[in-house]
C-alpha cells in the first residue's frame, strides 16, 4: 500500500516535471533561434572588414579575389553586368559596402547585399545620366559629420542620402558617415523613422554634424492600455502611465515603493522596511472592498504577475488603467485597477551593453525613545505616590542606576541600541544587454540586489534573469518570447516566544531597562517572555527561498491587411522554500545561575509552497480607416487556471542547532501539513474603437468572465464600459486660441467585479469538513472532522460602478500641461461578514461572507506640468494631488462594527478610529467632581487630577461605551506629488516630494510605554502631568494606568494627525562629458548620489513614522533613510 | 491551405475550454454532500464534536470569578467577573457559545443517513446529546434562560431566536441525560475509547444540576445509581490525583482529554509562578487558604486549633499545599517563594508576580511531570468521584436526612486527603454539617472552577465577593535556615482590589454585540 502510493506519488511528479522541461526546451530553442535571427540579419556584412589590393584587373577577377578572402559570394548574370570591365581596386580594412561601393560607383551595376550573399543587378540609365554622373563625379567633395539625438547620444542607421539621386549610406555605431561624390552644391536629406527628416544643402562643406529631432512629441505617446497599446491623443478612459525611467536609480528594493508619490489616484503606503517585506501597499482611488481583495490587478507584459517578479531597472513604463471606461476589459478583477507593466525590448540599434548599479546605506526614518534607568526609577516612585504608597526606590538605588556601578542589579539597558546595529548596507547591480535589425529585437538582463538590514540577521537577497525577444518571421508572422526568473533569498530573526520577528519590536520597545542583557557571569537578563537580545543572538532564524519563473510566449498573424491574430500562452510558476529553525534558550537566576526560564525546545519548519499559473489569450484584431473614419475592433478570449501546493513538516527536540534538516529532529511531537486549491478563470472579452477626424472618439468595452469560485448559477458576469472623448482642440474654432494647443474632454462609465473574495478562498461557496478536528482518547489522538465554517452558496461577485469625467489640456505649445479627472465609483454586493449571532453556532472565524456592503470613493485628481529653460538650467516640474471622500454606505442595517479603537459605520469612512472624545486632562478634583462620571477608577486611586477627561456625549452623567465617536481615518483623504528635475550643463537633480493629509494616525501600548514592572515608559512621559506642571501633553504617571490607556480607553487625545510632507528621493547626478569618456570606450557614463526619505515634516508622534500601520504598537520594523551612490554606464 | 490554418486559428481562439474547466472541489477537504457513508466517518465527524467541548482554560480560570482567586490580567477576561465591574460591553470571559451545540444538531440529524449498527448509532447519539446538554448546562447556570433548539439554525433564525426559561432548559437537560444514562455503556472495554461519556458522566453530570437546582431527592437517586456502577473510587493520593501520571483515574468521571502536541493543552503554564517561567495569571486569595482546616480538623478561628497569623501555613489540611504556592514553599528550582521582595520576579506588587502573594499549584505539583508545561497531555477532570461523594452528602443534609452514609461520604474524602475523620461532637446538626460539606467543597475543589456555581446557589455572593479582596501579609523575609517565610509583626494584608457584588451578578450579562444583533435576546436584568 506504502510502496504504491509512493510511486504514484513520483509519478506526479514526474508528469509535472515533464512538462515543465518540455516547456524550458521549447523556450530554450526559441531563444536559440530568436537569437540566431538577430544576429544573422546583417551582422556578417556589417562586421566583416577586408583588405584586398588589386590593379588593373577584371571586375570578375576582383569578385573572385573577394570569394576567396571573405565568406561573400556573387549572384549575376553576366550577359548584363559587364563583367570584363578594368579596375583598380585598393581597399585597407573596409567594409564589403564601401569596396562594392569602389567597383561599382558610377556604373550601371546596382548591388544588394542579402548576409553573405551579394547580388548584382543592371540598373538602366540613360547614356545622358551617366555622363551626368560622370561629369560630376569628377567636380565632387566628399561629405563627413555625426548625427546625434536631443539627448546627445549617437544614432546609428541614419539614411542620408543625396537628394534625388541614389547616393545613399547611413551613419554607424557611433554615429558616423560618409558620403562621396557629392556636388558641392549638393543637398543632403537625414531620415530615421520616428524623427523628424531634415534636408540641408551642402554649401562647400565637408563635414555636417546634425541633432535629429523626435517626432514623437507628448500627443504621439503611445500608453499601454488593457490588451494593446493606444496614442495618448485618442485616449477617452482614465490612464496614468510613467516611463521606467523615472524608477531608475531611485535605491528602492521594489517597483511598488518606487511608484510612491508618483502617479495621481495612486496612493502607495509603506509601513515596513524590512529587507524583503517592504513592499508598498498600493491602493488606486481609495478602498474598494472591504475584504482581501483591495489591491489592483497586476500584470507583466500582458499577463497577472507579481511587481517582485520584475527588477525595476527593467521597467519600460507602467502604465495604471484607473477609471472603468479602460478598465473593464479585466472584468471581474480589475474592481481595485489594473498595473500594467511593460518591460523593456530591444530596438533596432547595434549591440549595447549598459550596466546600473548602486551602493548604499540605510538606517530608521526615526526611533521611538525610552526613558533611563533612573528616569524610570523617579517616575515609577512619583507614581507611586498617587496611590499613597512608599517610593520604591531609594535615592541611592536611583544613583546606582544613573551611575552603572552595580550593573546587575541595577542595570539601564539601552535595548534599542543594542537592537539596531545591522549594518544596514544595500548593493543593486544590473546588466541588461539590447539590440536589434529590422526583424529581431532581444534585451538580456541580469540583476542582483542585496540588502541587509538594521537589525542584523535581517536580509534579502534577489537575483534577476530576463530575456526579451521579438521576432518577425516571413512578412505576416511575428512572435516574441518573454522569460524571467528572479531567485529570492530571504531571512529574518525569529524567536521561541511568538516565532515571529515583529516580537522582536514589540519587546525591544517593552523591556524595561533595569533588566540587565546580560548579567556578569554572561547569562541573559530576562523578563517572563524572555529577552528580545537573547532570542536574536540565539540564531533563531527563519529563511524563505523562493524562485519564480515566468515566460510568455506569443505570436502574432496578420490574416489579412488589418486583420490580426494574436495568440498568448504564459506560465508562471513560483515555489518558496521555508526553514524556520528556532534555538532554545535556558535563562539562569542571578546570582546562583540556577535554571529560571527556558524557552524550548529547538524546533523547525520546513514548508514548500508551490503556485503555479497557466494562462492562454487569444486576441482577433481588426484595423480599418477609410477617410475620417477609423475603427478598432478587438476580440478575445482567455483561459486561465492556477494552482497551490503546500507542505510543511515540523520536528522539535534537534540533537544540533547547526544541522537544521527535519531529519535531525526527533520523529516525537513531528507534524505535518499538505494543501492543495485550484482556482480557474475563463473570459470572453471585445473592444470597439471609432474616431471621427480624430476629433471625436469613442470606445466600448465587454468582458464576460466566469470563476470557478462561484457556483454555477452566479458564475457568470458581464462587465461592460463606454467612453468617449472630444478633442476640441481639431475644431475651426479653437484656431482663434492659438496658445491652447491641445484640449481633450474625456467621459466614461464602466462596470468592474472583484472577485478576490471570502479573504481569498478559492472555495467559498463549498461547506466542508475541517480535518483539524481531532480530540484525544486514552492518550491516543483520535481523528476528528467537523464543519467549521459556514459556506454560502449564493455567493457572488463584488460590483464597482465607475464614473469618470476628465479634461486634458497643453497650453503654449506644450510648456504648460494640465489634466483633471473626477471620479465617481460606487461598489456594491461588497462582501462582508455580517455579524451573525452566536446561536448560528459558528465561530466569528467561521463565519460566512454575504454579499452586502455598500461603499464610495469620489475624488478629484489634478496633475499640472511644466519645463522650460531658465537661463543655463532647464527644468521639469510634474506635480499631482489627488483628493479622496471614502464613504460606507450601506451595512445592509448592521453594524456599526466596533472592533477595539476603530469602527465600520455607514456613512463614515471605510475603517475610521474610534473611541471617546478626550476634552483635556482634569487640574483640580473639583473639575473631576463636576465631570460626568469616568470608568477606569478604582478605590486606592480614584478618577482624579492629572487623568484625562472623556466627552459626556450624550450627556447622562456616566462617561460610558456610548459616549464614543468616530475619531478619523487612518487612510489619507488628499495625497500628493511633486516631481522635479532641474538640469545644469552636465548636472541633473531630481527632487521628489510627496506627502499625504487628512489622515489620522495613533499609537498605542508599548509604543507609549507604561510605568509597571517589566514594561517601560517612553520619552513622552517626561512632559507628563504633575500637581505642578499643569501640562496638557500627557497625563499623570500612574501605574495601574488602564484609564488614560489608548489601547483601554481609546480616545483621541492619543490620536494625531498624521499629514506628513515628505522628502521622498533626491537625486543629483553627473554625465560625465563624451569628450573623457572615448578614452575608456564609454558611450555614457552618469555618476549619482540617490537619497531616500531624507526629510519628513509631520506633527504626528515624535519616533513614530507617518506611515507607520495605523494604531501600532510599535512592533514594526522602523522605515528607512537610505542614502546611495550609483553609477549608469551604456558601452 | 492558408484557409484552413486560418480557420484553425479562430476556432482555438474562440473555442471555449472544456466544458467542466471551471467546476473545482476543494482538493483538502472532505465535502459535506458526500458525506456520511461509513463507519469511519461517523466515528471522526463524532470525535470532532468532542473538539472544544470543554477546555481546560474554562476550569482553571474559573476561580478568579470566585472569592477564591483573583486574575490579575484584564485580558485573561476574568477580572471583572471576579470584582463585579462587568458589563455587558465588557463580559469578562463568554460562555455564550453554541458551535458545539450547532455541531451536535448537525451529527444528530445525519448520523441515520449512515450505514452502521443501531447500537453504535445510539452510543454515537448519546454522546451528542451529552456534550450538547452540557453546553446547555453551563450555559443556563451563567446566564439563566437561553434560547433552546435541537435543529442546525439558519442565518436568519439564529439571528431572531428569543431566550428559552431557565427552568424550561433544565427540564431539557435532565431529561436528555436521564434518556441517554441507559444508552451509553458503563465502561469501554477499549482502551482507545478511554475519555468518551459514559454512562457515569451522564449520571453525575445529572446529580450535579439536581443538587444545583435544589431537587435533592432525584440528586440522592442520582447519586446512588452512580455507587451502584461500581466503576469509580477515590484516587489514592490528592495530591498525584492532579499528575499527569495519573490521567483517566478510577475518580476520573468526566474530563478534558489532552496531548501533547496533537491536541495540547496549554494553560498550566498559566498556573506556574513568574520567578518559575509562567504567567502567574490565578492567584489565590486569603480568604480561600483560611478555608484549609488546621491538619488537626479544627478551623483557623476555633479554639485550640494552634494557628499562628505569623506562621499561617504551618500544620494546615495538606490539600492546601497541594492547591497553593504560599509564601516561603520551596519553587520547582530550589528556591523559597518570596513574593514580599522587590527583587524577585514573584513580587506581589509588579506585573507578572504574584499579586496576592500566592500562586495555583494544582496540576503542577511538579513540573517537571512535563516535557514543556505548555504543551502538555495533563487532562483537566471537569466531574470527578468525590464531587459525587459531596453532592450526595449535601443532598442528604438539606433533606435533613442526616444519617452515617453522610458522614461515611464527607470522611472518605478528608481521610483520603489526610486529614481526619469529621467531628460528630463538632458537626452534629444540619446547620453545621452544611457549614462543613460547604468548606470541603471549597477545600476540595480549589482551583477546580466550581466555586462560583456554588456561590451561586448557595447565593452568599453579598457576603464573600464584596469588599476587600486580601493576599497574604505584604512584608516579612525568609529565615535563612528554615526557608519559612517570617512575616513581620507590623505587616499588613495585600489589598488586592476592591470588589463589588450586586445580586445581578448572580447572572452574567449576555455579550453587548449578540444583542446588538439579535434585538429578540433580552438583556439580564442589571445589566
Amino acid at each position: 500500500m506504502k510502496k504504491s502510493r509512493f510511486n504514484q506519488e513520483a509519478g506526479g511528479i514526474k508528469s509535472q516535471f515533464q512538462l515543465i522541461l518540455i516547456f524550458m526546451k521549447i523556450t530554450v530553442f526559441l531563444t536559440l533561434f530568436c537569437v540566431f535571427q538577430a544576429f544573422a540579419g546583417n551582422s556578417y556584412s556589417q562586421n566583416t572588414r577586408l583588405s584586398i589590393n588589386l590593379s588593373n584587373v577584371s571586375v570578375k577577377n576582383a569578385l573572385e579575389n573577394i570569394e576567396k578572402e571573405s565568406e561573400f559570394y556573387f549572384l549575376y548574370n553576366s550577359k548584363l553586368i559587364n563583367v570584363d570591365r578594368p579596375v583598380n581596386l585598393s581597399a585597407n580594412h573596409k567594409l564589403i559596402k564601401d569596396i562594392l561601393h569602389e567597383l561599382f560607383d558610377g556604373t550601371d551595376v546596382k548591388y544588394t547585399i542579402i548576409d553573405r550573399q551579394i547580388v548584382l543587378t543592371p540598373v538602366k540609365f540613360s547614356k545622358d545620366e551617366i555622363n551626368t554622373i560622370q561629369q560630376q563625379k569628377k567636380n565632387t567633395i566628399s561629405v563627413s559629420g555625426v548625427v546625434k539625438d536631443k539627448n546627445g547620444n549617437p544614432m546609428y542607421g541614419v539614411n542620408i542620402f543625396l537628394s534625388k539621386t541614389q547616393n545613399v549610406t547611413s551613419t554607424d555605431a557611433n554615429g558616423k558617415y560618409v558620403l562621396n561624390n557629392i556636388p558641392p552644391n549638393g543637398v543632403l536629406v537625414f531620415r530615421f523613422i520616428g524623427y523628424k527628416e531634415v534636408t540641408v544643402p551642402v554649401n562647400n562643406r565637408t563635414t555636417i554634424d546634425l541633432i535629429l529631432e523626435s517626432e514623437i512629441t507628448d500627443l504621439q505617446e503611445v500608453v499601454v492600455v488593457g490588451y494593446g497599446t493606444q496614442k495618448k491623443v485618442n485616449l477617452t478612459g482614465a490612464v496614468a502611465q510613467v516611463s521606467g525611467s523615472v524608477l531608475k536609480s531611485r535605491p528602492v528594493s521594489n517597483v511598488s515603493s518606487a511608484l510612491q508619490g508618483v502617479l495621481p489616484g495612486v496612493v502607495v503606503i509603506q509601513s515596513s522596511g524590512q529587507p524583503g517585506s517592504d513592499v508598498g501597499t498600493i491602493r488606486i482611488r481609495g478602498i474598494g472592498s472591504f475584504g482581501s481583495g483591495k489591491n489592483p490587478l497586476i500584470l507583466v507584459d500582458g499577463v497577472k504577475a507579481s511587481m517582485n517578479d520584475v527588477d525595476q531597472n527593467d521597467v519600460e513604463n507602467i502604465s495604471v488603467l484607473k477609471d472603468g471606461a479602460s478598465a473593464a476589459i479585466y472584468g471581474s478583477e480589475a474592481a481595485n485597477g489594473v498595473i500594467l507593466i511593460t518591460t523593456k525590448k530591444g530596438k533596432n540599434k547595434p549591440l549595447q551593453l549598459s550596466y546600473a548599479g548602486n551602493m548604499g546605506w540605510q538606517s530608521p526614518t526615526c526611533l521611538p525613545n525610552y526613558l533611563s534607568s533612573a528616569q524610570y526609577a523617579t517616575l515609577w516612585n512619583e507614581a507611586l505616590t498617587y496611590e499613597n504608597k512608599a517610593p520604591k526606590y531609594t535615592a541611592a538605588e536611583i544613583q546606582k542606576f544613573r551611575d552603572g556601578s552595580d550593573p546587575d542589579h541595577y542595570a539601564n539597558t539601552d535595548w534599542l541600541g543594542k537592537f539596531y546595529k545591522g549594518s544596514g548596507l544595500q548593493t543593486n547591480h544590473h546588466f541588461d544587454v539590447a539590440g536589434g535589425s529590422e526583424n529581431t529585437s532581444y534585451m538580456f538582463s541580469a540583476g542582483y540586489f542585496n540588502q541587509d538590514g538594521v537589525v542584523k540577521g535581517s536580509s534579502n537577497t534577489r537575483y534577476n534573469m530576463r530575456s526579451n525577444v521579438d521576432t518577425k518571421i516571413g512578412k505576416r508572422f511575428t512572435a516574441g518570447l518573454n522569460i524571467s526568473y528572479s531567485l529570492t533569498d530571504f531571512a529574518e530573526p525569529t524567536n521561541p516566544y511568538t516565532e515571529n520577528f515583529s516580537q522582536f519590536f514589540r519587546q525591544i520597545n517593552r523591556i524595561s531597562p533595569m533588566v540587565p542583557y546580560k548579567y556578569s557571569d554572561g547569562s541573559y537578563g530576562s523578563v517572563g517572555d524572555g529577552n528580545p537580545m537573547a532570542w536574536l543572538e540565539s540564531g533563531s532564524e527563519s529563511k524563505m527561498k523562493t524562485n519564480q519563473f515566468l515566460g510568455i510566449l506569443n505570436g502574432e498573424y496578420e490574416i489579412l491587411k488589418g486583420l490580426k491574430i494574436k495568440e498568448i500562452f504564459s506560465y508562471r510558476f513560483s515555489n518558496a522554500l521555508g526553514n524556520k529553525f528556532i534555538n532554545d534558550i535556558q535563562y539562569y537566576n542571578f546570582p546562583s545561575h540556577t535554571a529560571k526560564l527556558y524557552q524550548g525546545p529547538n524546533r523547525l519548519y520546513s514548508s514548500s509552497a508551490n503556485a503555479s499559473n497557466i494562462t492562454s489569450q487569444s486576441l482577433l484584431t481588426y484595423d480599418l480607416s477609410l477617410k475620417q473614419h477609423s475603427i478598432h475592433v478587438m476580440a478575445g478570449h482567455q483561459a486561465e487556471l492556477t494552482r497551490n501546493d503546500y507542505l510543511q513538516g515540523f520536528r522539535k527536540n534537534f540533537l544540533s542547532d547547526n544541522l537544521e534538516q527535519l531529519n535531525v529532529g526527533s520523529t516525537d511531537g513531528q507534524t505535518n501539513i499538505g494543501t492543495a486549491s485550484e482556482l480557474a478563470l475563463e473570459s470572453y472579452f471585445g473592444r470597439i474603437n471609432y474616431d471621427f477626424a480624430g476629433k471625436y472618439l469613442f470606445e466600448v468595452n465587454a468582458r464576460y468572465d466566469g470563476s470557478s469560485r462561484f457556483m454555477a448559477s452566479n458564475r457568470w458576469s458581464l462587465f461592460p464600459s463606454a467612453s468617449a472623448g472630444w478633442r476640441i482642440t481639431q475644431e475651426k474654432f479653437m484656431k482663434q486660441f492659438s496658445f491652447i494647443n491641445n484640449l481633450k474632454l474625456r467621459i466614461g462609465w464602466g462596470m468592474l467585479g472583484n472577485q478576490n473574495v471570502a479573504s481569498g478562498s478559492y472555495y467559498p461557496t463549498s461547506s466542508t469538513f475541517d480535518a483539524g478536528q481531532s480530540y484525544t482518547f486514552g492518550d491516543l489522538i483520535a481523528s476528528g472532522v467537523a464543519i467549521t465554517s459556514a459556506s454560502n452558496p449564493v455567493l457572488k461577485w463584488e460590483a464597482t460602478r465607475d464614473a469618470n469625467i476628465g479634461i486634458d489640456g497643453g497650453l503654449f505649445n506644450d510648456k504648460l500641461t494640465f489634466s483633471v479627472d473626477y471620479f465617481d465609483r460606487k461598489s456594491s454586493n461588497l462582501l462582508l461578514q455580517l455579524p451573525i449571532a452566536a446561536t448560528y453556532g459558528y465561530a466569528v472565524t467561521g463565519l460566512p461572507d454575504q454579499n452586502a456592503g455598500d461603499m464610495i470613493n469620489r475624488g478629484l485628481e489634478i496633475v499640472l506640468g511644466t519645463h522650460g529653460k531658465m537661463g543655463p538650467v532647464s527644468y521639469d516640474l510634474n506635480f499631482n494631488t489627488t483628493f479622496i471622500h471614502n464613504e460606507v454606505t450601506n451595512l445592509k442595517g448592521t453594524g456599526p462594527w466596533i472592533n477595539g479603537n476603530t469602527i465600520v459605520e455607514e456613512g463614515s469612512p471605510y475603517y475610521s478610529f474610534y473611541g471617546y472624545e478626550c476634552e483635556g486632562i482634569f487640574n483640580t478634583a473639583a473639575e473631576v467632581a463636576a465631570h460626568a462620571k469616568q470608568q477606569g477608577g478604582s478605590t486606592a486611586v480614584p478618577i482624579g487630577p492629572g487623568d484625562l477627561k472623556y466627552k459626556d456625549q450624550n450627556k447622562d452623567g456616566v462617561i460610558d461605551d456610548k459616549d464614543r465617536v468616530n475619531l478619523g481615518s487612518s487612510f489619507p483623504g488628499v495625497v500628493f506629488g511633486l516631481n522635479a528635475t532641474l538640469k545644469y550643463k552636465d548636472f541633473d537633480l531630481n527632487l521628489l516630494f510627496q506627502g499625504a493629509t487628512k489622515v489620522k494616525g495613533y499609537i498605542t501600548m508599548e509604543a507609549i510605554g507604561y510605568v509597571d514592572g517589566t514594561a517601560k515608559p517612553s520619552s513622552l512621559w517626561l512632559d507628563r502631568w504633575t500637581p505642578t506642571n499643569n501640562s496638557t501633553t500627557f497625563p499623570r504617571a500612574l501605574v495601574k494606568w488602564g484609564r488614560n490607556d489608548g489601547s483601554v480607553y481609546p480616545s483621541s487625545f492619543w490620536v494625531k494627525d498624521a499629514s506628513y510632507l515628505r522628502l521622498k528621493n533626491i537625486q543629483l547626478g553627473y554625465t560625465v562629458s563624451p569628450k573623457w569618456l572615448k578614452v575608456i570606450k564609454v558611450s555614457s557614463l552618469r555618476v549619482y548620489y540617490s537619497g531616500q526619505n531624507l526629510l519628513t515634516i509631520t506633527k504626528f508622534y515624535k519616533g513614530f513614522d507617518p506611515e507607520a500601520p495605523a494604531g501600532t504598537r510599535g512592533d514594526y520594523y522602523p522605515q528607512q533613510v537610505v542614502h546611495s551612490f550609483g553609477l549608469n554606464v551604456n558601452f | 491551405m492558408k484557409k484552413v490554418f486560418i480557420f484553425f486559428l479562430l476556432a482555438i481562439t474562440f473555442a471555449s475550454c472544456n466544458k467542466d474547466f471551471l467546476d473545482r472541489s476543494p482538493l483538502d477537504q472532505l465535502s459535506s454532500s458526500t458525506f456520511w457513508t461509513s463507519e469511519k466517518e461517523v466515528t471522526a465527524a463524532l470525535n470532532g464534536l468532542y473538539n472544544g467541548w470543554e477546555i481546560g482554560d474554562n476550569i482553571v480560570y474559573m476561580d478568579c470569578a470566585s472569592d477564591n482567586a483573583y486574575g490579575p490580567f484584564p485580558w485573561e477576561n476574568y477580572q471583572v467577573l471576579g470584582n463585579g465591574l462587568v458589563t455587558a460591553a465588557d463580559p469578562g470571559n463568554s460562555r455564550w457559545n453554541f458551535v458545539t451545540i450547532r455541531k451536535c444538531n448537525y451529527f444528530l440529524a445525519n448520523v441515520d443517513k449512515a450505514p452502521i449498527s443501531d447500537d453504535m448509532k445510539k452510543v454515537s447519539k448519546g454522546q451528542a446529546r451529552f456534550l450538547r446538554a452540557y453546553q446547555y448546562f453551563i450555559m443556563e447556570q451563567v446566564y439563566g434562560d437561553v434560547p433552546l433548539f435541537t435543529k442546525e439554525l439558519t442565518i436568519e433564525e439564529a439571528n431572531k431566536v428569543t431566550r428559552t426559561p431557565k427552568v424550561d432548559v433544565v427540564k431539557f437537560i435532565l431529561d436528555e441525560l436521564a434518556a441517554i444514562a441507559s444508552d451509553l455503556p458503563a465502561s469501554y472495554s477499549n482502551a482507545a475509547d478511554q475519555g468518551r461519556i459514559t454512562k457515569g458522566a451522564a449520571l453525575a453530570l445529572k446529580a450535579r444540576i439536581e443538587l444545583y437546582e435544589k431537587k435533592y431527592t432525584e440528586c440522592v437517586a442520582t447519586c446512588n445509581a452512580v455507587f451502584a456502577l461500581n466503576q469509580y473510587d477515590l484516587f489514592p493520593s490528592y495530591t498525584d490525583l492532579f499528575r499527569i501520571q495519573n490521567n483517566n483515574s478510577k475518580e476520573d468521571i468526566l474530563d478534558v482529554q489532552y496531548k501533547a502536541n496533537d491536541n495540547s493543552n496549554w494553560v498550566l503554564g498559566v498556573l506556574v509562578p513568574g520567578s518559575q517561567g509562567g504567567w502567574s495569571s490565578i492567584d489565590p486569595l486569603q480568604s480561600l487558604v483560611d478555608a484549609y482546616e488546621m491538619k488537626n480538623g479544627k478551623t483557623i478561628t476555633e479554639t485550640g486549633s494552634g494557628y499562628n497569623p505569623l506562621k499561617p501555613y504551618s500544620n494546615r489540611d495538606p490539600r492546601f499545599y497541594t492547591t497553593i504556592w504560599y509564601p516561603g514553599a520551596v519553587l520547582y528550582d530550589g528556591s523559597n517563594m518570596n513574593p514580599l521582595d522587590k527583587n524577585s520576579a514573584d513580587y506581589y506588587d509588579q506585573y507578572g508576580g504574584a499579586r496576592t502573594g500566592y500562586n495555583a499549584r494544582k496540576y503542577i505539583w511538579n513540573i517537571s511531570d512535563y516535557a514543556d508545561v505548555w504543551n502538555s497531555g495533563m487532562n483537566i477532570m471537569v466531574i470527578r468521584f468525590a464531587e459525587v461523594l459531596l453532592s450526595y452528602a449535601e443532598a442528604k443534609i438539606e433533606l435533613g436526612q442526616i444519617d452515617n452514609s453522610v458522614y461515611a461520604a464527607i470522611d472518605r474524602i478528608r481521610l483520603r486527603a489526610g486529614m481526619p475523620a469529621v467531628d460528630r461532637n463538632v458537626y452534629s446538626d444540619q446547620t453545621t454539617l452544611r457549614n462543613l460539606v460547604r468548606r470541603e467543597r471549597r477545600v476540595e475543589f480549589g482551583m477546580e472552577g466550581l466555586r462560583w456555581f456554588d456561590i451561586q446557589r448557595w447565593k452568599i455572593g453579598e457576603q464573600v465577593m464584596k469588599g476587600d479582596a486580601f493576599g497574604s501579609l505584604n512584608a516579612g523575609s525568609i529565615d535563612p535556615v528554615t526557608g519559612e517565610m517570617i512575616f513581620a509583626p507590623n505587616a499588613t494584608p495585600i489589598n488586592v482590589e476592591t470588589r463589588d457584588f450586586k445580586a445581578i451578578n448572580y447572572l452574567w450579562p449576555i455579550p453587548q454585540k449578540q444583542i446588538d444583533i439579535n434585538s429578540n435576546l433580552k438583556q439580564n436584568t442589571g445589566y
